[in-house]
């Protein structure tokens, strides 16, 4: 009995020791980051001058800047995302890249090797914002690497490598380390320029279907029109999803050729397809457009009829083809849409 | 009838100073530019009746004892209009046989003195009088440089880093004749309290939408409500791009809407805009 209460002793001495052991840790941790912190505090206010010298004027010297330790270096780089937070020019953004592949280009390697993942993505965001591109290298090398990383990761690296070099991100983007979805397309495509979009619009055919919806969309909000072409190609697709989309970006564009192409999506069994014809037609001259819109202000989907009548009313005498649909239609349906649209003024 | 209109326009010297001193409070407040100037006919001291032909309806001539120069008051007028009275005086050189001395003060500076006008005015007719002609004529240009004028500029904003680079900035900006008085603050509550924004001057305030304590918007209900609301020129700087919140801040007061991040060369050109505008009206 005596022995079984001292060996509880013992366990509690032992585990109130490893408590206070892992609160004076604790407390020791941070008191190491509150020191930190201040520290970091203190250079920025002892040299936020001489940084907006270096950033906005013309007489700080790189080398009188020259970081020295870690501490130095985390103060920098909280100094130069409050200036890109707040401030933004390309006198800015040389002086950061030239500064950081100076002197931080140790530090931002060793952030996105970090094993946080936390660290990694605070690195691959700060390498976007600043626009560090002399950072391209490494992080390419990061996606060829075998170890896995989050798909938010990926995204950062992929719109970093798209950002950074004009032709390398459509390997990425045909073959993703990891799935993605049209909204992870979407804000990828957001961020690429128009020959960017060219290269991908060139090799649709070997895009996965997402990526190809994507570009379809991002081609009609953007109205590149030389790409109307492939819009008209994607009609023909025995994909149902990349018709209507095609057709979106058609009616986005505004364009007024080629009617015999999209009146046939008027008769079309999926009500999206007609739904779409009937936005086309709304840039299209009267006499072409009113013989179609009068068919699909009679449609079965409410979407439909509605779409029809905003795109009559649009027309040249609009209102007077709304209002001989009010009076001479035999359609119930028809009609009601059509006060509804001047009920609308 | 006409010489009865004319006559109005006669004073006596004594109300001079009063005229003058109301019109250089004008100069002052709203830099409007006015015109003295200074007639003398030692051989002829009944001057005033080609004087109050020449005139136009809005001068006012003063009349000083025999001896000294009358004085002619042109509110709102600048040296080229002055040039026109000169013009005609010179025309009816050939219906008078005496000489005319004129002498001609643009007063552009609000910071003028009466004693200073009056001094520099005998001098330049007595120099005038001292040239050939018949109708000689000196302009002194003493009073055309404006005066120094105090803007106030406040920056609010909770980073440092940036009240800091704004100030910098706004420093940057040079526009002469004009001095900045900056001051920062870090919230909107001090802002509000403090007795710094409650003054005569022209004040731009530089303030950032999200502050601890009381927000931009608050800082801007407050300027708008004062009386003087109209002195205070308000940049608000936000991360809002959105139209609806432009719209609503516009509605509310704001002068000029910066989205963040924005290019520190085109801010300083609007703050220079500005400061132009509020000087030069």
């Amino acid at each position: 009995m005596d022995k079984f209460l001292v060996s509880l002793l013992v366990a509690i001495v032992v585990l109130l020791f490893i408590l206070f052991a892992m609160f004076f840790l604790l407390v020791f941790y941070r008191i190491r980051e509150v020191k930190n912190k201040m520290r970091i505090t203190r250079y920025i206010e002892e040299r936020q001058v001489d940084w907006y010298e270096y950033l906005l004027g013309d007489d700080m010297p790189i080398d009188s800047l020259k970081p020295n330790g870690q501490l130095e270096l985390e103060a920098i780089d909280e100094l130069f995302f409050r200036f890109s937070y707040h401030f933004s020019s390309d006198e800015i953004n040389d002086k950061v890249n030239a500064f950081a592949e100076h002197y931080m280009n140790d530090y931002y390697s060793k952030g996105l090797g970090h094993r946080s993942s936390g660290i990694r993505i605070n690195t691959l965001n700060k390498i976007n914002l600043f626009n560090l591109t002399f950072m391209l290298d490494k992080v390419s090398r990061q996606l060829q690497k075998k170890k896995s990383y989050s798909k938010t990761e990926y995204i950062l690296m992929y719109e970093i490598i798209s950002r950074f070099s004009k032709t390398e991100f459509m390997a990425h983007f045909i073959h993703p380390k990891v799935s993605l979805g049209e909204f992870d397309y979407k804000k990828l495509l957001m961020e690429l320029d128009e020959t960017q979009i060219s290269l991908l619009a060139e090799d649709f055919n070997e895009l996965p279907e997402v990526l190809q919806l994507a570009t379809i969309e991002i081609v009609g909000v953007r109205h590149y029109l030389e790409w109307l072409p492939l819009l008209h190609e994607c009609l023909d697709s025995s994909v149902q999803e990349l018709r209507i989309r095609a057709l979106k970006s058609i009616a986005e564009l505004e364009v007024a050729d080629a009617l015999e192409l999209y009146e046939g999506f008027s008769r079309s069994t999926v009500w999206e397809e007609r739904l779409m014809t009937a936005k086309i037609f709304r840039s299209v001259s009267s006499e072409k457009a009113l013989p179609v819109l009068n068919h699909l202000i009679k449609d079965s989907t409410y979407q439909v009829r509605a779409q029809a009548a905003k795109s009559m009313k649009s027309l040249k005498n609009g209102q007077q083809a709304l209002y001989s649909v009010i009076t001479t239609s035999s359609d119930e349906f028809a009609i009601d849409v059509a006060e509804e649209m001047f009920g609308k003024e | 009838m006409k010489t009865k209109i004319k006559e109005l326009n006669l004073l006596d010297a004594s109300v001079f100073q009063q005229l003058f001193h109301w019109q250089l409070a004008n100069t002052k407040r709203f830099r409007q530019v006015f015109t003295v100037v200074f007639v003398r006919s030692p051989e002829s001291p009944d001057i005033k009746q080609v004087l109050l032909e020449q005139m136009r309806n809005s001068d006012l001539l003063f009349s000083f004892p025999t001896g000294e120069p009358d004085i002619i008051l042109m509110a709102n007028t600048g040296e080229e209009e002055a040039d026109v009275f000169i013009d005609r005086l010179r025309k009816t050189e050939s219906n008078r046989s005496y000489r005319v001395g004129v002498s001609v003060i643009e007063i552009r500076n609000g910071d003028t003195t009466l004693e200073e006008v009056l001094q520099t005015g005998n001098d330049a007719v007595h120099r005038a009088l001292s040239l050939t002609g018949n109708t000689p004529y000196v302009k002194d240009r003493s009073f055309r440089q404006l005066e120094r004028q105090c803007v106030r500029v406040s920056i609010i904003d909770e980073d440092p880093v940036v009240t800091m680079v704004i100030r910098k900035l706004v420093e940057r900006v040079s526009i002469k004749q004009l001095d900045l008085d900056i001051r920062v603050f870090h919230d909107g509550q001090s802002f509000i309290e403090s007795d710094w924004y409650q003054s005569s001057h022209m004040h731009v305030v530089i303030v950032n939408d999200i502050l601890p304590r009381k927000n931009g918007l608050e800082v801007l209900y407050t300027l708008r409500t004062l009386p003087n609301t109209q002195k205070y020129h308000v940049f608000m700087m936000t991360k809002r791009k959105s139209e609806a919140e432009m719209i609503f801040a516009y509605e509310n007061g704001v002068d000029e809407y910066i989205t963040k991040p924005f290019n520190p060369n085109l801010f300083e050109s609007q703050i220079k805009k500005v400061l132009n505008r509020i000087y030069y009206g």
